[in-house]
Parts: C-alpha cells; sequence; structure tokens
C-alpha cells in the first residue's frame, strides 16, 4: 500500500494554508507530522482523510484519487482520529468502538458477527475490553483515547491518521499511546500523527514530515530532521538535541536570536 | 447493548402502545361497553355505536399513536443531528411554522377545494423553518442559538397565525388561535387520517433511516464524514422528516409540543443512547405519550374539551427547564 | 319566507305610520342590540327609528339582514350614539356598562330588554318594545299575528321524536333556550334539554350519534370564510348517521333572538315532523 500527496496546496481567507506540499508514504510506517502551529498540518491532514479538497494536486491511495472513491470506500481504508474527542451522547464504550465497523455495514443492518469479533478483538487489544459497558463519559482522557483509537482500529483501515493525539494526556498516557501507535503500525499499517512534542516525536516516528507555513521542510528519520540549524529556522528556538541511553530527547531551551523588528511580529 | 437488552426495551413500549391504543379506543363520553365496543370496530352498517367506534374512536387513536410517533421520533433526529439536546421540533419553530402553513391553507379556503393543501402547505412550513434553523445554526454547536433560532421563528409564526385568523371574515377564526397553538384531537375524522397518515409515514421512514448516520455524528461531524457518512444525505433526509411527519401531524392536529423533548430524554438511558436505537424507541414512546395524555383529558375532564397541547406543554416544560438547568450547568 | 318577511315588514311599517301612535312617543330611537334592533324595525313609525347596530345587518345572527340595510348604522359607541341626539336608547341586557352609564350620565334615556328565551318572552318583547316606543296597537298586531301561527302547529304527538340543533364546534342547545322552546313547540324533545345541558353547550359528536336523534338541525351557513369551527358538519361520522331525511337547515337567525320571525323556524319544523310522520323511517 502506498500513499502519494502529490503538490496538494490549499488557500483560505487569501492565505495559502497549504503550498505545493509532496510526499509518499507506504506502510508500515509512523509518520509524524510536525510544525508549528499555522503551519498546516491539521489542513494537510484533513485533506488526505478527505475532508476537504485540495485544490491543484491529489491525494493518491495505491495510485487511486482518494477524491474519487466513495465516500464508504475511502472510510474502509483510511481513519481519522479528530483533535475533537467529545462524544455527544454518554455512549457505551463498545458502543463507540462499533460505530468504526459503519463503513463495512450495510444501511441499517445488524451489525454481522464478523463485525462483532473485530469490535472484540481491537478491544482486547487496547485492553479496554473490561469497560465495554461502561459510559465513555465515565472514562479517563486515557481510557477515552484508547476508546477511540480502538473505534478507528474497528475500521480495519490502511492508514490512520491522528490529529494531536498525545494533546491533553499526561506523560504515562502520552508513552502509552505512541507506543500504542508504534504497534498499530507495526502490525502493517501507515500511522500517520501531528504532534507538537518534538521528544515523542523524536523517540516514536520512524520518519519526520516537517510543515512550515503551508510548505514542505524536510522530510525523513527523526535524526536526520530534527537538526539545530531546522529548528532555528522552522520553531524559531534553540533546543538541546540529546541522547539517554539511546532515547533521543529534543528540548526546547530558548528562542532563536533574531531581528528585533521580526520578533515583533 | 445487547440485541436482548434493547429487545426489553422495545418490546414493553410496543406493548404499552398496544394496550393504550385500545384504552384510547375504549374511552368516550359515550360510555360503551368493551365488548360492544371492540366488536363494533370490525361490523358493517349504520348502528350509532359501530359509527362511534369506526369514525370517531378509530381516527382519534390512529392519530394520537401516529402523530405522538412522529413527533418523538423527530425530537430524537433534531437533537442526533444538531447534536443539542434541547432541539425539539416544538422548541425550534418547526410546529409553529407549520400550524402557520396550515392555517393558510385552510382559512384562505384552499384547502375546503384541495384537500391536500393543507397538509402540503404545513409541510411546507415545517420544511421553511426546519431549513432556517439548520442555516442559523446548523455549523454552530452553540445550544443556545439554536433555541433562539426557534423563538425567533415561533414568535414570527405565531404573530403571523393570529393575524391571518384576525383577518378571516369568519368570527369563529378567530377563537381557533388556541387549537393552532395548542393542538387537540377532539373529533378528528378517518378524513384527516387519510390526509395525515401518509405523509407520516413517510416523514417517520425518512427520519428513521438517519440512524446510523447519527450514530456516527456523535463523535463530531468531521469523524462522521470520515465513517463515509454524507452529511448533507443526512441532513435532507432530517429536514425532508420532519417537515414531511410534523408538518401533516400539525396540519391535522395543531401544535403539540414538547413530546420530541421528554421522550428521548426519558428513553436514552434505556437504550444506552446511541441514536439508531434511540430512534424506534422515540417514536413508540411518543405514541405511548400522546395516546396517554389525549385519554387523560377525556377521563380527567370529560366536559371542558382540555386542548392536548395543553397537558404535553404541562408535562414538557418543567422537563425544558431542567434540561436547560442541566446544560447551563455542563457549559459553566 | 324572506318575501314574506318583507311584506311583514312593509305592512308593520305602514300600519305604524297610519295610526296607533301614543302621545308623547319618543321620537328619535337608537337601538343597540340585534335583537332588540330587529323588534323596533318591526314596531317603530317610519323614521321614528334612527339607528341600529351594525351586527343586525350580518345575515348570520339576524334575520332581518336584508331589512337592515334601509337603516342608518352604529358600532355600539357611546359618542356615535349621543352625537345621534336620541331621546330613546333601548340595549339588551349584555350591553358594556360603561356606554350605558355614559350615555345615561350625558341625559339620553336609556332602557335595557333581555333578550327571549321562550316563546311567551318573545310576546312579552314585542308588547314591551310597544310600550317603549309609544305604538301597543302595532305591537298587539305581531303578537296576535305570531299567536295564531303557533296555533297553527300545535298539535303535540305523544311521543315527540328527539330532534338536535347541531351548530360550529360541537355545541347544541339545552333547556331554557329559545332553540329548545321552538323545537318543543314544533313537537319535538330537545336533546340538550334530555341531557340537562343549560343555554348553549357542547354536545360530543360521539354522545350525538349514541342518542340517534329521529332529526339533525344545522343552521345555514352564512359564512363565506371558512373556519374549524364548521369542520364539525363535514365529519363523514354526521354523513353517514344522518341521510337527507333526517336533517333540516334552519337559519341560526331564527333563534339566535326572539321575534315575529322564531314562528318561522316553528313551522319549518313542524312540517318536517309531520311529513316524516306518515312516512315510516
Amino acid at each position: 500500500m502506498r500513499l502519494d500527496v502529490e503538490r496538494v496546496s490549499l488557500g483560505r481567507g487569501g492565505r495559502q494554508v497549504l503550498d505545493g506540499v509532496s510526499f509518499s508514504c507506504e506502510r508500515p510506517a509512523l509518520v509524524g507530522l510536525i510544525g508549528p502551529n499555522g503551519a498546516g498540518k491539521t489542513t494537510l491532514m484533513r485533506l488526505v482523510a478527505g475532508l476537504a479538497r485540495p485544490g491543484p494536486g491529489r491525494v493518491a491511495l495505491d495510485g487511486k484519487d482518494t477524491a474519487d472513491m466513495a465516500g464508504k470506500e475511502r472510510a474502509r481504508r483510511i481513519a481519522y482520529l479528530s483533535q475533537e474527542r467529545s462524544v455527544s451522547w454518554p455512549l457505551a464504550c463498545r458502543d463507540v468502538v462499533m460505530l468504526g465497523r459503519h463503513p463495512h455495514r450495510r444501511p441499517l443492518a445488524p451489525p454481522s458477527p464478523q463485525d462483532h469479533e473485530i469490535v472484540d478483538r481491537v478491544m482486547d487489544e487496547l485492553r479496554i475490553a473490561p469497560f465495554a459497558h461502561r459510559r465513555i463519559d465515565t472514562l479517563s482522557g486515557g481510557e477515552k483515547a484508547r476508546v477511540l483509537i480502538a473505534r478507528a482500529l474497528a475500521q480495519a483501515p490502511d492508514v490512520l491518521l491522528a490529529d494531536e493525539p498525545t494533546d491533553a494526556l499526561d506523560p504515562e498516557h502520552q508513552i502509552a499511546l505512541m507506543e500504542r501507535l508504534a504497534q498499530i503500525a507495526r502490525s502493517g499499517r501507515l500511522v500517520m500523527v501531528t504532534m507538537h512534542d518534538l521528544s515523542l516525536a523524536a523517540r516514536w516516528c520512524d520518519r519526520l514530515i516537517v510543515l512550515d507555513r503551508g510548505r514542505l521542510k524536510a522530510d525523513g528519520p527523526p535524526d536526520e530532521t530534527l537538526t539545530p540549524q531546522l529548528l532555528s529556522e522552522v520553531y524559531r528556538i534553540e533546543a538541546a538535541t540529546l541522547s539517554w541511553e539511546g532515547v533521543p530527547l529534543v528540548v526546547p531551551v530558548r528562542l532563536a536570536p533574531r531581528d528585533d523588528a521580526e520578533r515583533a511580529v | 447493548m445487547t440485541p436482548r437488552a434493547t429487545a426489553l426495551v422495545y418490546l414493553p413500549l410496543m406493548l404499552l402502545v398496544a394496550l393504550l391504543f385500545v384504552g384510547s379506543l375504549l374511552v368516550g363520553p359515550a360510555g360503551i361497553g368493551i365488548a360492544r365496543a371492540l366488536e363494533a370496530l370490525w361490523s358493517g352498517g349504520a348502528d350509532p355505536i359501530v359509527l362511534v367506534m369506526q369514525e370517531i374512536r378509530l381516527p382519534r387513536a390512529i392519530l394520537a399513536a401516529a402523530i405522538g410517533a412522529v413527533l418523538g421520533l423527530s425530537g430524537a433526529v433534531l437533537q442526533g443531528l444538531l447534536r443539542n439536546p434541547l432541539a425539539e421540533p416544538g422548541v425550534v419553530g418547526v410546529t409553529s411554522a407549520a400550524s402557520f402553513g396550515a392555517v393558510l391553507a385552510i382559512y384562505s379556503g384552499l384547502s375546503a377545494s384541495l384537500p391536500f393543501a393543507l397538509p402540503l402547505m404545513a409541510m411546507t412550513g415545517a420544511f421553511l423553518a426546519v431549513f432556517l434553523v439548520n442555516a442559523l445554526a446548523g455549523r454552530s454547536q452553540d445550544t443556545l442559538t439554536v433555541i433562539l433560532a426557534g423563538v425567533a421563528i415561533t414568535t414570527l409564526c405565531g404573530a403571523l397565525t393570529s393575524l391571518a385568523l384576525n383577518l378571516s371574515p369568519n368570527p369563529f377564526a378567530a377563537a381557533e388561535i388556541v387549537f393552532w397553538m395548542m393542538g387537540s384531537l377532539a373529533d378528528r375524522s378517518m378524513d384527516h387520517v387519510r390526509l395525515a397518515l401518509p405523509f407520516i409515514l413517510v416523514g417517520a421512514g425518512l427520519l428513521l433511516a438517519t440512524g446510523p448516520a447519527l450514530d456516527g455524528l456523535s463523535l463530531g461531524e468531521d469523524v462522521a464524514r470520515t465513517l463515509g457518512i454524507g452529511l448533507t444525505r443526512t441532513r435532507l433526509l432530517a429536514t425532508l422528516g420532519t417537515a414531511c411527519g410534523v408538518g401533516a401531524a400539525t396540519a391535522v392536529a395543531g401544535a403539540i409540543g414538547f413530546v420530541g423533548l421528554v421522550v428521548p430524554h426519558l428513553l436514552r438511558p434505556l437504550v444506552g443512547s446511541l441514536p439508531s436505537r434511540l430512534l424506534p424507541a422515540s417514536a413508540l414512546g411518543g405514541a405511548a405519550l400522546v395516546l396517554t395524555a389525549d385519554i387523560g383529558i377525556r377521563v380527567v375532564m370529560p366536559e371542558r374539551d382540555l386542548k392536548l397541547g395543553v397537558v404535553t406543554a404541562l408535562l414538557g416544560v418543567p422537563f425544558f427547564l431542567w434540561l436547560v438547568l442541566r446544560a447551563r450547568r455542563e457549559i459553566s | 319566507m324572506r318575501l314574506l318577511r318583507h311584506i311583514l315588514v312593509a305592512a308593520a311599517l305602514v300600519a305604524a305610520g297610519a295610526s296607533g301612535a301614543v302621545a308623547g312617543a319618543p321620537e328619535r330611537v337608537v337601538s343597540m342590540n340585534v335583537c332588540t334592533d330587529q323588534l323596533a324595525m318591526l314596531v317603530a313609525a317610519p323614521g321614528q327609528l334612527v339607528s341600529i347596530s351594525h351586527l343586525t345587518r350580518d345575515p348570520a345572527t339576524s334575520a332581518l339582514a336584508e331589512e337592515a340595510r334601509a337603516y342608518p348604522i352604529h358600532h355600539g359607541q357611546a359618542e356615535e350614539i349621543f352625537l345621534l341626539e336620541p331621546d330613546l336608547v333601548i340595549a339588551g341586557t349584555t350591553a358594556r356598562p360603561t356606554t350605558l352609564s355614559m350615555l345615561r350620565r350625558l341625559g339620553v334615556r336609556v332602557e335595557q330588554m333581555p333578550s327571549a328565551s321562550t316563546l311567551g318572552e318573545i310576546r312579552d318583547n314585542i308588547a314591551h318594545m310597544g310600550e317603549l316606543l309609544g305604538q301597543p296597537e302595532r305591537a298587539r298586531d305581531l303578537v296576535a299575528r305570531f299567536d295564531e301561527r303557533l296555533r297553527a302547529v300545535r298539535g303535540r304527538p305523544y311521543a315527540p321524536p328527539l330532534a338536535a340543533p347541531y351548530y360550529a364546534n360541537g355545541f347544541s342547545s339545552g333547556g331554557r333556550s329559545l332553540a329548545a322552546a321552538v323545537i318543543e313547540a314544533a313537537g319535538y324533545e330537545n336533546l340538550g334539554t334530555r341531557l340537562g345541558l343549560e343555554g348553549t353547550a357542547p354536545v360530543p359528536l360521539e354522545v350525538l350519534l349514541m342518542h340517534d336523534p329521529a332529526l339533525l338541525i344545522l343552521g345555514t351557513h352564512d359564512y363565506d370564510a371558512p373556519a374549524k369551527a364548521q369542520e364539525i358538519f363535514a365529519h363523514p361520522a354526521l354523513e353517514r348517521a344522518f341521510g337527507r331525511a333526517r336533517r333540516i337547515e334552519i337559519a341560526n337567525s331564527a333563534w339566535v333572538c326572539g321575534g315575529p320571525f322564531t314562528a318561522d323556524a316553528v313551522e319549518a319544523l313542524a312540517l318536517r315532523r309531520s311529513k316524516t310522520a306518515r312516512a315510516p323511517r
């Protein structure tokens, strides 16, 4: 399976949010999509998810333009975890996970035995089977995040997109979640995450795609992309890039020196 | 929630509706024995009991069940679609817009020559109201915006209805504002069933079809779309279904409010909150509520012609206020 | 019927002008109520009645709507009535008290007359109107003719068949109503009286059907504009229960106000009864 993002651009309100971004990914891989606020990460992810259409350019899955796919066909191949994690009603966790089977079910048909089997399996995998019948509004943030991932996995997708999945989680759950995503990638999927925590990105991602003001700035393994020069140019910070017991760490230290005029902006 | 647990909710509700339906047939100002009453439902001829059962009580029971079902259903659908616990055809202004459409059809004399103009104009009014609410508040998740849009539509349509009735040269018309604001099933006939029931059934079908999409929508619009759910299609189904069902219901029974608010809320915990399971349950619950209310007004105050809409409002408004308080707590 | 009424009114006007006016009779009379209007129109001498209520031109409530076009109308406001410089104002008992007291304060003589709810009260009211207008002979003539017409339809059956008037919104007439008096004078039993109703009260359609009256009395609808109130008349149950032979239309105006014209309704109902008594149902 191969995902091609080809020269996608998107303007909004007279501003170029994405400007000719191209890259290709193959599974299995855990790809981090990073960049400062407003770089276009979420927009790019929404484009790949089929939530917005690129102006020129295209997003293709195994050579087929995702814009030409029917909603359900795309949904069987690409799952999306929104930054917005609220669930409108106090649904039972298992019902939430079952929602992932929607693209595989016939309209108005009850879930098939296979649907139940898959839901049970992903809930086992994510160790949320014990609270299958608990209401989602009674779970902790970490538990809820796992339920929502299980929902996405129940779609049995080739590509899993997660927009800032570690946002608002404590360090324990951040690490647990990244481990989980890495594991999902190893099981043969392409996992793409947007994130702000550079250490997490460096530690868990196989590959980082760096966006800056709508343009692709760097693309490669973490140790090649997160260079002091890039951090200064893109993030405008100086960071300590360390290694602790073989684990890469990127610790932002101070703002990069620059013109006063520029800083005022 | 397992299929068996779901059945444990549906089956008692079905039984309740069936019992209330029969109960509705047995209640009336003319005391008729149970056996004779039920026998008269099936016999021919023009015996007074046969007429009372077939032409007065049967249409009343059918309309109560059908109207209650579609009101409960559309409340559940609107709540799911707008992800707003306060949404309901009455609250968002659909009922009063349908009333206004019906008033135009009746008092202009149009429905006298074209009977189907009555449900069709009520449905047009309802459609415009759902469309307006969607346009005003569809994108925003804000609970208040929807309610305020509904208040604006309700006030406008209420004023236009009063105006239309006051302009009628028929002195009875002005007094009928009460009917259009507080509906009633008194002395409805099989003619009304024939006018409304087909549209109510079509509307209910459209509304029920939104179930899976509403399930997906509980995860937010973006996620729903990536699950392959067509939002435009879902909105269209909900809009047309509500317009059709609530429009036709209001055309023959006037505005009956709060059924769509109370019923889904009472039943939501029983079905694990999942919209697709809530929809059929709300239809059954709505039928049960309106049948109960309509039996109630005939038992409690048989002489006074108490309006059905008064009873549902008396039940619904405290409930509504409680929900508002709860929503306010959640916001703050 | 209408022609007959024209002739009667014309005759009344001629007779009143020719003779019988008592000395000191009021010269400018304003009537304020549909019922007193109609009696005054029948009793007054030409020119004596200067204005009547606008409602009296409405055929739905007034039996003399046509004739009322000959009179100037008012809308019941104290000032418009005062400006007519009446020496007598005749009002019903339901007139706004504020209007009447204001007229009285302004020095106008105001008399009130209750509406009739029995045939006897119609006689009394006609006679009273004769006294008020100083036309006692005209009134006596009207009463005599009224009595004569009623006598002609007497002959009450041993077991009077049941009749039920049915109005908009499913209302009917109970005991102590003019409609009940008319129905009974025509040899029927009134359903509302049997049900123990008072005045005009709702009768649920199914109660009406269960009592299975021999005659359903519907008003003539004089409103062109539709209203839900009249929907009840199109109810299929009424259609199925009461065929042509079991229903009759009597203008509501025959018993909204009691007057000589109320005898029209008695005659029409009695005629129907004698026809159906001969032809078995």
